[in-house]
């Protein structure tokens, strides 16, 4: 089987993880899932996407893996792992250390004072309950790639996990294997949720030698919350560690579209909607780009399953279709997902990538 | 530069010898100008003679021998700069090297046309010159690489003209080859070279045998002429007297003995072959059975450097008188018998002092042997036709161009169909005459169509009714057939007879012009394909309805419109039949587009040709928005089943199939492995070609029914889905019937198949009478084999005609009672049964 898709997976918490998880399974039944050379994660989508590329081989053991995973939730555990003494211990140390070194830096709002956070929490959640000592390069499917993509917040660069490599185009190649755990919490600290996850690394620099740099790792969502610029045709080798010329993407886009009328009066409110803000508008640009593509003749085409998509725009809607309305209100958040949310979000996925396929894999095969 | 005053110059001349001079001046030397002069034997010209620095130019063995200055004559004509002056020596010392004709001519270009600019002028030139002088220094006039300089004859062109259509023999090595050409005289000066024969072999006895050895008609005049292939090259130009070719040609051993000789016997089995029974007049003793043309060969062809050459010919038009002096010194001196020694030694001196005497005559030569020359078409789409066998149906505005590519492409093989009559109002735009009104088109065109290459392409014409006459064909013996009739019946009758044959038909191109020859349409259905003409077109009609991007709107509107058109074209209105508007610029360019893109479709490898069709549009003005330039569509081919009832084909769409196979992998995951499951199928019956084309599937409605042994298709949501995909496909596509599924066991239908098959359609507002029931099965591991990898289960298809009426009620939902407590699913997208199961299957969430 040549594998010529590439697999996208948006951001947006543990609705988009069920969103996707929806989405896989209308993959599965249209039999595309073994023709998938690259997958691509931000956040949520990266979560799922490690779940499923470092997970069982077979489908529905890996369905009732994630099925459980999200019904569980991580919220609880991140709160517990995040009180647990050796990390209370961890920080102490590490606010003493700070102080002495002046990694209070009055030059750059940078602050690095809780190298053990609740991000961390959640690496260490992840490694418990579903990647254990996994590295980027043990994925299980032969032939395929992952992509995870955080944030360095110190420099503002794209700090890319891959199963082939992983680093950052400005300080170069990762040379330490990398924990699945890490870069599916690191991809995943939305900012207005976790706090940035610190760690260092040793690059390798493109013109050879190696260094230690330290990055503060958020939410990969902040500009592509879609994971696809990955994926973008035609990356030169120059600029980019990740280079995959797919010639049909499949985009997962857990997004809800307009966002619900409210005036956000608290602090906290008003940044979360900021971020919100910032992610939806770097969707709609991104689809729009999935689309420059396909007109220019870049890739041969793209199928976009969105989960925001108003119901009466899908031209053949199944006729239990779950509305839109039915999922709107669900947060992007980590937290435990009751059976009635899980179900209408996952079948919301299915169904929405089972109606959109053979229109856009129409027009593909011709 | 002197006496340039006195001599009346063109204002072009003026303008070269100012060039001249500005160049004298600025080149220090290297080059000088010493007279101008009115040149003596070409009024009008004018030479100014210049002298070139050769002292420092690097020079090898092989090169040319320059002196330290070479002077040169340049002839500038009256209306330079728009003819090429040329250059000539006033000595013959470069005579004999490449790019010299005639001994003094220096060749500087090798096509004018393209290599001279006007603008350049005299620098131009001159720079042209001193690459000459550069390149025979270093003996590279004849670049490693380059093809090399033929030599040259000056041409007489009251001796004649001589084709040369295959390819000619060569030398040995260290002996000529002698023997002779067959010519076939096609008028009265020319003759083409249509085959070899060498001394030591046998000549063709007969006039018959001669025309046979040559393929040629049997009312072809043919005849032999003495032909000689020398072992050596002889020179870059052929002299002008017999003198001086007698003695080059005693270098290689052919004496004028041996020409002498073998002229005479080629003249008298001229005379054998055109005389039988020696009926020639006593009288025309003196008269040649046929013109004495001598063929002479060098090795002379091929590619500078390296590899075999090839022969290079020229002929020689001898008088006739050669032809008597031949037939005695064949008589005597080759005679084989002692006596007549004396008396042959006589007839040779006779012979070579009267060869000595004459001028030789060389006769025009034009290259079509496929060995020297390259066909202009050779790297072109038209290069798939050479030798093919091809049938146009059709000589009309697309027909009749279609059928002259062919031929120009030179097609083995053409048929071209049409029983219609050529009629004045089609002189606008389709290629006949007004001598032809009246005349059937296809005769006019065959006749037109076999002057093209009678040698190559052999062009008949089939006038009638083309359905009926089509029957009479042996379509298996074409490699192509172009459906230019566009005619609804035509293809009709097409896709049914191509459906019927047990054997594969050719490929199949059908093509179409929009109605104001704006668009054209070219629908591939390759050899082997599952649909032929009316198919490729009936998916490109869905696939231009169904795009969400609009860009097939215009096709639409032209081609397949869900409105008849109101506004058509009637040439004679109230009389004639209705056309489309469209001049001979629109319907030729339309039909190269179309016919270029199938050509290129058909190079392909045969495994990745599939059914496709091309669009084209024609261009607007410079100042309107273009359309869009040419796009393929492409299909992969359907899955067939035969219908039990009908014996029609059942032509599955690979997306009806992956949805099914989606819809049952699905099944598989979430209900478990024996749950039926089914959905409605979207396409339509064609009756009058035996096609049921099952365009889309869909998974069972929410309200379906699904147990292990049963499927019963529910109602929910159908009315919008059918009615959405109408909407969305130009009514091409509506509701057809139902699938399901027996996984693990036969598709066969079951009892309680059969029993519904009466009642099989559902209580919609446009229930047909008949529905299709398709049912999907098989064995265990053939069915396992289809959900893991895609490799077809059985089918079962059955055009089930509805007996009962259409149930106006959906039935309750519940499992018929006879089943038993068994656990049954709802369709949809529901992940679990509607009664609780104790177990729960893997992969079912609960």
């Amino acid at each position: 089987m040549t594998r010529t898709l590439g697999l996208a997976l948006s951001g947006g918490g543990s609705r988009a993880a069920a969103f996707h998880l929806g989405c896989l399974r209308a993959l599965h039944d249209r039999d595309l899932l073994d023709r998938i050379r690259v997958v691509s994660g931000i956040s949520g989508g990266s979560l799922l996407a490690a779940l499923w590329a470092y997970g069982p081989s077979d489908f529905a053991d890996f369905d009732i893996r994630t099925t459980d995973l999200l019904r569980r939730g991580l919220q609880l555990d991140i709160a517990r792992q995040a009180f647990k003494p050796s990390a209370a211990a961890r920080n102490l140390t590490a606010a003493a250390r700070a102080s002495t070194r002046q990694l209070f830096s009055r030059h750059s709002d940078v602050s690095v004072a809780r190298p053990a956070n609740r991000t961390d929490a959640l690496a260490a959640v992840l490694t418990h309950k579903a990647f254990g000592p996994q590295t980027m390069a043990d994925v299980t499917h032969p032939g395929l790639d992952v992509v995870l993509t955080a944030t360095d917040l110190a420099t503002t660069n794209a700090v890319r996990f891959g199963s082939t490599r992983s680093g950052c185009s400005r300080y170069g190649t990762i040379t330490e294997p990398i924990h699945v755990a890490t870069a599916v919490a690191a991809s995943a600290a939305y900012p207005a949720l976790l706090p940035a996850l610190e760690r260092t690394f040793t690059f390798q620099h493109p013109g050879g030698h190696n260094q230690q740099h330290t990055v503060l790792l958020t939410d990969g969502g902040v500009y592509d919350n879609l994971g696809l610029s990955v994926l973008e045709p035609g990356r030169s080798p120059h600029h980019t560690q990740h280079v995959y010329d797919v010639p049909f993407i499949i985009s997962c886009d857990a997004g809800l579209g307009e966002l619900a009328l409210k005036a956000p009066h608290f602090m906290p409110g008003r940044l979360n909607r900021s971020f919100a803000t910032v992610h939806r508008k770097a969707q709609d640009s991104a689809r729009s780009r999935l689309h420059e593509w396909a007109a220019s003749g870049r890739i041969d085409g793209f199928a976009l399953a969105y989960l925001g998509m108003k119901d009466n725009r899908l031209p053949t809607p199944p006729a239990d279709l779950v509305p839109r309305s039915a999922v709107a209100s669900y947060p992007t958040n980590f937290a435990a997902m009751t059976r009635s949310d899980l179900e209408a979000i996952t079948t919301r996925g299915e169904q929405i990538m089972r109606t959109v396929l053979p229109m856009y894999l129409r027009r593909a095969h011709r | 530069m002197k006496d340039s005053a006195t001599l009346e110059l063109t204002e072009g001349q003026q303008l070269a010898l100012d060039q001249l001079h500005r160049i004298v001046q600025a080149s220090h030397g290297a080059v000088a100008a010493t007279h101008v002069a009115a040149t003596a034997n070409r009024p009008g010209y004018v030479e100014a003679r210049i002298s070139v620095g050769c002292a420092n130019l690097p020079r090898t063995e092989g090169g040319l021998r320059l002196r330290s200055v070479e002077a040169v004559t340049l002839l500038i004509p009256p209306d330079f700069p728009f003819r090429a002056p040329s250059v000539r020596t006033r000595h013959t010392r470069f005579a004999g090297a490449p790019h010299v004709n005639w001994g003094r001519h220096l060749c500087l270009y090798r096509s004018t046309a393209t290599e001279w600019d006007p603008a350049d002028g005299m620098y131009g030139f001159v720079n042209r010159l001193l690459d000459w002088f550069e390149a025979a220094a270093a003996g590279e006039l004849d670049r490693p690489g380059d093809p090399l300089h033929p030599p040259n004859a000056l041409t007489d062109h009251t001796a004649g003209l001589l084709v040369i259509r295959r390819d000619a023999p060569v030398a040995l090595p260290d002996r000529s080859w002698l023997g002779a050409a067959v010519l076939h005289q096609v008028n009265e000066t020319r003759c083409d070279v249509v085959g070899w024969l060498a001394i030591e072999d046998p000549w063709p006895a007969s006039p018959e045998q001669l025309r046979e050895s040559a393929a040629l008609p049997a009312d072809a005049h043919a005849f032999l002429a003495p032909a000689v292939v020398t072992t050596k090259h002889l020179t870059f130009e052929y002299p002008l007297t017999a003198r001086e070719l007698v003695d080059a040609l005693a270098r290689d051993h052919l004496t004028p003995r041996l020409l002498l000789g073998l002229t005479g016997i080629v003249a008298d089995h001229n005379r054998t072959l055109l005389h039988p029974g020696g009926d020639a007049p006593a009288d025309e003793e003196d008269t040649p059975a046929a013109p004495v043309h001598l063929l002479l060969g060098t090795p002379s062809r091929g590619i500078a450097g390296d590899g075999p050459r090839q022969t290079h010919l020229v002929a020689w038009h001898l008088p006739d008188f050669a032809d008597r002096v031949g037939r005695l010194a064949a008589d005597t001196a080759f005679s084989g018998r002692p006596q007549l020694a004396e008396l042959g030694d006589e007839v040779i001196q006779f012979g070579t002092e009267w060869l000595d005497r004459l001028p030789t005559r060389w006769m025009r030569i034009y290259e079509a042997r496929p060995e020297v020359t390259v066909r202009r078409d050779h790297a072109t789409p038209a290069a798939w036709l050479r030798g093919k066998r091809i049938l146009v149906l059709g000589a009309g505005a697309l027909g009749a161009p279609v059928a002259e590519m062919c031929a120009r492409a030179g097609a083995a093989h053409l048929t071209v169909a049409d029983q219609a009559l050529v009629h004045p109002g089609i002189l606008a735009r389709q290629p006949y005459t007004d001598a032809d009104i009246g005349h059937f088109k296809a005769s006019v065109l065959v006749d037109r169509l076999n002057r093209i290459d009678p040698h190559t392409t052999r062009v008949e014409a089939l006038v009638g009714d083309i359905t009926t006459r089509l029957s009479g064909l042996d379509l298996h013996t074409f490699d192509l057939i172009w459906d230019c009739t566009a005619n609804r019946i035509v293809r009709a009758r097409l896709e049914r007879a191509r459906r019927t044959d047990a054997a594969p038909w050719p490929h199949l191109a059908t093509l179409m012009i929009g109605h104001h020859a704006t668009r054209g349409l070219a629908a591939l259905s390759p050899r082997g394909a599952t649909g032929g003409g009316a198919d490729v077109l009936r998916r490109t009609a869905l696939a231009a309805h169904t795009d969400a991007t609009h860009v097939f709107d215009d096709l639409i509107e032209d081609f397949f419109p869900t409105q008849p058109p109101t506004e058509l074209f009637q040439p004679e209105p109230g009389c004639s039949d209705t056309t489309f508007t469209g001049s001979a610029a629109d319907v030729t360019a339309l039909a190269g587009q179309l016919v270029a893109g199938i050509l290129h479709a058909l190079a392909a490898p045969a495994d990745r040709r599939t059914m496709a069709t091309l669009i084209v549009r024609m261009p607007v003005g410079p100042t309107v928005a273009q359309p869009a330039g040419p796009r393929w569509l492409t299909w992969p081919d359907d899955t067939l089943v035969t219908d039990e009832a009908t014996g029609y084909d059942v032509r599955i769409t690979p997306a009806a199939l992956a949805e099914m196979r989606a819809e049952a992998r699905r099944g598989a995951r979430v209900r478990g492995p024996r749950v039926e499951t089914g959905g409605t199928l979207l396409g339509v019956v064609d009756d009058a070609t035996g096609v049921i084309f099952v365009d889309e599937a869909t998974g069972p409605p929410p309200d379906s029914l699904l147990t292990e042994a049963y499927f019963r298709h529910g109602l929910d949501g159908v009315s919008n889905h059918l009615a959405a995909r109408r909407e969305a496909t130009g009514n091409l596509s509506r509701f057809l019937g139902m699938w399901h599924t027996h996984p693990h066991t036969a598709a066969q239908p079951s009892a309680t198949d059969r029993a519904a098959m009466t009642s099989l359609t559902l209580p919609l507002d446009d229930a047909p009478a008949r529905a299709l029931v398709l049912i999907a099965g098989g064995p265990g591991p053939l069915w396992r084999k289809w959900l893991a990898t895609g490799d077809g289960p059985d089918f079962y298809a059955h055009l089930a005609a509805r007996t009962a009426p259409a149930a106006t009620e959906p039935p309750a939902p519940e499992v018929p009672a006879h089943l038993g407590p068994v656990t049954w699913w709802p369709g949809g997208y529901a992940i679990r049964p509607h009664r609780s199961v104790p177990v729960p299957r893997k992969g079912s969430r609960s």
